[in-house]
Parts: C-alpha cells; structure tokens; sequence
C-alpha cells in the first residue's frame, strides 16, 4: 500500500495494490490516481485499523460464501441428473432458477458485506495487533476454501438425498419434488448465512428472513399460472405433512 | 465508506485543518445509518448455548421420528410384480415380441391380505425403470393445447408427435402418447370389487388445466401401422368424454420424479381383512419390455404421514440422537476442560510461539 500526496507520485500510487491520496494544498492529481482519498493523514489510522479490518474479514468471508451458494445450487442439479438417465433435466423451473441467484439468495449477501462488523471500531483502534490478521492470512487461506468445499459437497448430498429417500416409490411428481428441492436450498442457503453472522441489525434480519418469505412468495406466483406445467404444486404440497 | 465521505467533503473545502470546528461544514448529516452504529445484538456462542441447542434439537426431534416411524409401520401395503410372470413361460425368451403380438393378454394373480386393511385402500401401478423425467419426454407436451379447443395448433414442442395425416395431433407429445395401459379388476370370494376411479388426479388439473371442449386427435385410438412407422404407444383415448375427465391421462401427464414411481389407478372402498386372498384380473397390454422395466401392482392404505416409508422416521430418529450425543459430550468437555471467556491465549499470534 502506498501513501502520498505530491503530484509526483502519481505513478508510484498506481502501482501500488492499494493507494491511498491525500486531497489538500498541494492539489489533488494523487486523489484522482487513488483508491481511497482522504482529508487529513490522521485519518489513515481509521482507514487502516478500522475500515481495512472490516473488509478484510467481510470480503474473506463473503468468498467462499458465495462459492458454496453457487455450488449447493449447481450440485444439487448434478446429483439429480444421475436419476434422469443423463438427460440433464432441471429438477428446478426455469424462472426459479433464474430467480435462484438475483431474488431469493443476493439480498442478504449484499447486507452482510455492507453491515457485518466482527469488532467494535473502539476495540480495533485500540488493538492494533488485530490488523495483522490480514497479514497472516487467518480469515481466507487455501485450507479454509478446501473446507468449505467440503462442507458444499457434503450439504449438497443432504440436501438432495433427503428428500429424495423421503419420496421414493411414491406418488410425487416432478413438479412437487422441484419446488421442494428449490425451498430447501434458499432455506439453506440463508440459514448457513445467518449462523455466520456476527452482528445482527434489523436490516440483516429483514435480508434474511425476508429472502425467505420472498422465495416462497414467488413460487407461490409462479405456480399460480396455468400455462407452466408446475401449475398448483405449492397448494397441493403445503397440504401434506411430509412437506 | 462513510469516513471517505465526510473527508472527501471536507477536502473541497479546501483546508487541510476541518477539525478545527466549522459549523458550516458540508459533512453530511448524521444519522445512524450511515455512520453504522444502528443498535445490534451480537450472538455469541457459549458452552451453554451450544448445549442447550443441541439438547432442544434432540428433544424436537426424536418424538417427531418416534411418531414417523409408528405411522409409517401403521400403513399396510402389498406389492405384485407381475411383468414376467404374466408372460406364459413359452414366450419368455423374447417378451418384446410377444406383448407386440399378442391378442390377449389377460393374466390372473392372486394376492394375500397380511393385516386388515381398512377403506380407502388405495390402488397403484408401480413402474421401474421408467424414465418419465427425462429431459425431452418432459418438454413433450402442450399446455396450452390441453387448455382449450382455441389452441389446438400449438404442438411446436411436441415432436415428434405433433401430426399425423396433416392434421395436429390432441394431445399431443411423448407423454400423452406412452400412457400406461394395463387394466386391473378385483375379486373376492367371487364377488367384484369396486375400484372408484373418480377423483384420483388433482382437482386443480382437472378444473382449470384440461379443458372441458377440447376436440381429441389420437393416433393411438387408430389401429396399428407399421408400414408407415406410427404404433400405438399406449392407451387409446375413450372420445365421448371430455378432457377433463380422463383422470388416467390427467395422472399420467403428472409426469413422475424419479425413475421408480407409482401412479394412482384407483380406490377400493371396502375393507380387507386380514388372510383374504383377492383375485386380480389384468390386461398386461404396456410394453416395458424393451428397456427392461418392472410394472408392480401396488394396494396401500396411507397414514398421517402418506404411504410406507420408515426414511423420515428413521433420519428424525439419527438426527436427534447424533444432538444428544453431541449435547453429552459438549457437556463433558465443558466440565473437564473449561475455557474462559475472553482467553487472550488462544489469539492467534500468541498461540503460534515465534509467528509473526
């Protein structure tokens, strides 16, 4: 990281993989070349303690998080084509799937890295220490991804093989199984989010609870048109205990 | 982002010294929001919690699979597969051939009642191997076909069963084209059995999905034609009634999950006793010999939960006992090597003697 405030080092802060400029008398050709501009240098100490640590933790949570949100969805997929002869049916509707990543599964991602603060502002500046979290690679390293990957695999086979043990040999049509399989993922999904979540303010509560009201507000929507073949399955399904 | 604001702002100003106070300033105004110190609850998980959540997961869940379990035991099912045996021993060797051929192909079992069933016992054709969720055999249908008689013409994702003879076909595609037709009737001591064949597909498919004037075209109402390539691939459609009451097409249209299914035939609405033995008269018309699938009759009655399956008895049962055991051993942990709150031994760089 590099820090100036001359018209000279321009470059320098180019170069740099975070750079950092001071607006001020000398001009601001160092702001317009910087990531980050500030008013004064004692504002450095807030950015980096403080606002450096805040992002570092989000963005390593947030990561792998968004590689196992993915990966359950795409696994789940997978392991029903293994029942379908190869013939790579979606077990989920096409508007679902559609809606999967942008409706029902974005919103609380987006907060947590907004709003998620694993420390207090005051605890940080007073600890400076802590900012060398970043240095030693402690919230995102290559053995941690592994294990999340791991963790995707083995949620994913739950989460298909449930209920697919549940319905087997019964009556239960394609239509039914997909908008279970669909409510079972988001639910998942924002609950494996909600464990993770160091500080819960309201927003974050309306985010995850609310994504899944949404999700089931949609299905609902959506199953209510005649013309797609999952016609009536929600109605027909929120009837049966087994559900 | 909210510090960047205040001293990008206060960097337009113009002077390098905004903390003197100013207070003209173009800060932005304050609110909680935007400096983020919106009130917040931050969970942090203690021993207790840890077991008191698991112990209230087992408590949960073991009764619910003890009362699973016990329901799933409750219901009474029989199971006859019969597609080999109701090939005469003779035609065995090549049974594609004979179901092609054959004119009659009556076939009479004989099943035992093993606990007394009460009505509605409900009457089901189970079929293995039977891919009915495959990619190209669920697009083959027409929705807006079996709507109303306007939409005739629509057959575009129904290939290859979409016309014959110039003319579109209703209804059209792979699935209305395969449907299943073996027939069962049902004896006892001599004396039919009613097999009520009303009501056994959703209500919402038949009000509101297959309309009531829609003008049927099947080619399998049609006899045979090799030589031109078109074959009956299944049951012929009864013409005189409306769509919306061939309940055995509207169940088979429900196309299936999974390659192993059952599909409702019927009810009886009698009771069974037990160590009755019922004759069972069917038709062995469907070919499921060409890909060796299995066709089983099925007589069930349902439960609370729906029909046998000990699975979601079972995993409730795992589940909460994996909590409990989890719960126990958190608590003996706890109890033999406790750990502080707060203990600035387990920071990280003071756990790592000489890391940086």
């Amino acid at each position: 990281m590099t820090f100036w405030a001359g018209a000279n080092d321009v470059s320098m802060i180019q170069m740099a993989d975070v750079g950092v400029g001071i607006c001020g008398q000398e001009g601001r050709q160092a702001v317009m070349a910087s990531d980050f501009a500030m008013g004064q240098f004692c504002f450095l100490k807030r950015l980096l303690l403080v606002h450096g640590h805040w992002n570092y933790q989000r963005a390593a949570y947030l990561v792998p998080y968004n590689f196992y949100r993915n990966a359950v969805f795409v696994l789940m997929l997978f392991w029903y084509i293994l029942c379908t002869a190869f013939s790579t049916t979606s077990i989920l509707t096409d508007w679902s799937s559609v809606f999967y990543s942008v409706v029902y599964t974005s919103i609380p991602t987006i907060v947590i890295g907004i709003l998620d603060k694993d420390l207090s502002h005051r605890t940080l500046l007073q600890y400076p220490k802590l900012y060398g979290a970043g240095h030693r690679h402690e919230a995102y390293n290559l053995q941690l991804f592994w294990i999340t990957m791991i963790d995707t695999l083995w949620q994913s086979l739950v989460l298909f093989y449930v209920p697919l043990f549940t319905y087997k040999e019964s009556a239960i049509d394609i239509w039914s199984m997909a908008s279970l399989w669909t409510i079972a993922v988001v639910i998942l999904v924002n609950m494996h989010l909600a464990m993770d979540i160091k500080r819960w303010v309201f927003i974050t509560h309306a985010a995850v609870w609310g994504s899944i009201i949404i999700t089931y507000a949609c299905m609902v929507v959506l199953d209510s048109i005649p013309i797609f073949p999952n016609y009536w399955t929600i109605y027909h399904l929120i009837k049966s205990p087994t559900y | 982002m909210s510090s960047n604001t205040a001293a990008s702002s206060s960097g337009v100003a113009g002077s390098a010294d905004s903390s003197a106070p100013r207070r003209n300033s173009k800060r932005p105004k304050y609110s909680k929001f935007t400096q983020q110190e919106l009130p917040a609850c931050k969970p942090i998980l203690t021993p207790r919690w840890v077991i008191s959540a698991f112990l209230l997961v087992s408590i949960i869940f073991i009764p619910i699979g003890v009362a699973s379990l016990f329901a799933s035991r409750d219901v009474v099912e029989i199971v006859d597969q019969y597609e080999t045996e109701c090939i005469p021993p003779a035609n065995r060797t090549d049974k594609v051939q004979y179901i092609q051929t054959s004119a009659d192909n009556t076939c009479n079992r004989t099943i035992t009642v093993s606990k007394k069933m009460k009505q509605p016992i409900y009457v089901y054709y189970q079929l293995d191997n039977f891919y009915q969720n495959h990619r190209r055999y669920v697009k083959s249908r027409s929705d807006a076909q079996l709507k109303e008689n306007g939409s005739f013409s629509d057959v575009s994702s129904c290939k290859p069963e979409d016309m014959s003879n110039g003319q579109p076909i209703v209804p059209c595609g792979l699935i209305a084209w395969s449907l299943f037709n073996d027939t069962y009737s049902f004896s006892r001591k001599n004396e039919q059995l009613a097999v009520n064949k009303k009501g056994i597909s959703w209500k919402s498919d038949r009000e509101n999905k297959f309309g009531k004037d829609v003008f049927l075209n099947f080619p399998n109402n049609f006899p045979n034609d090799f030589q031109n390539g078109t074959f009956k691939g299944g049951a012929s459609l009864n013409t005189s009634i409306p769509l919306s009451e061939q309940e055995d097409l509207i169940v088979w249209m429900r196309t299936a999950a999974l390659p192993t299914f059952r599909k409702l035939y019927g009810k009886i609405e009698v009771d069974l006793e037990e160590n009755e033995t019922i004759q069972v008269t069917l038709m062995n018309n469907y070919n499921t010999y060409s890909f060796n699938g299995k066709k089983k009759l099925v007589l069930s009655t349902t439960s609370w939960l729906g029909g046998r399956n000990d699975f979601l008895g079972i995993a409730y049962l795992t589940v909460g006992g994996l909590s409990f055991f989890l719960a126990l051993t958190f608590t003996v942990v706890y109890l033999v090597k406790p750990r502080r709150l707060g203990d600035p031994s387990y920071l990280s760089w003071n756990r790592n003697a000489g890391g940086h």
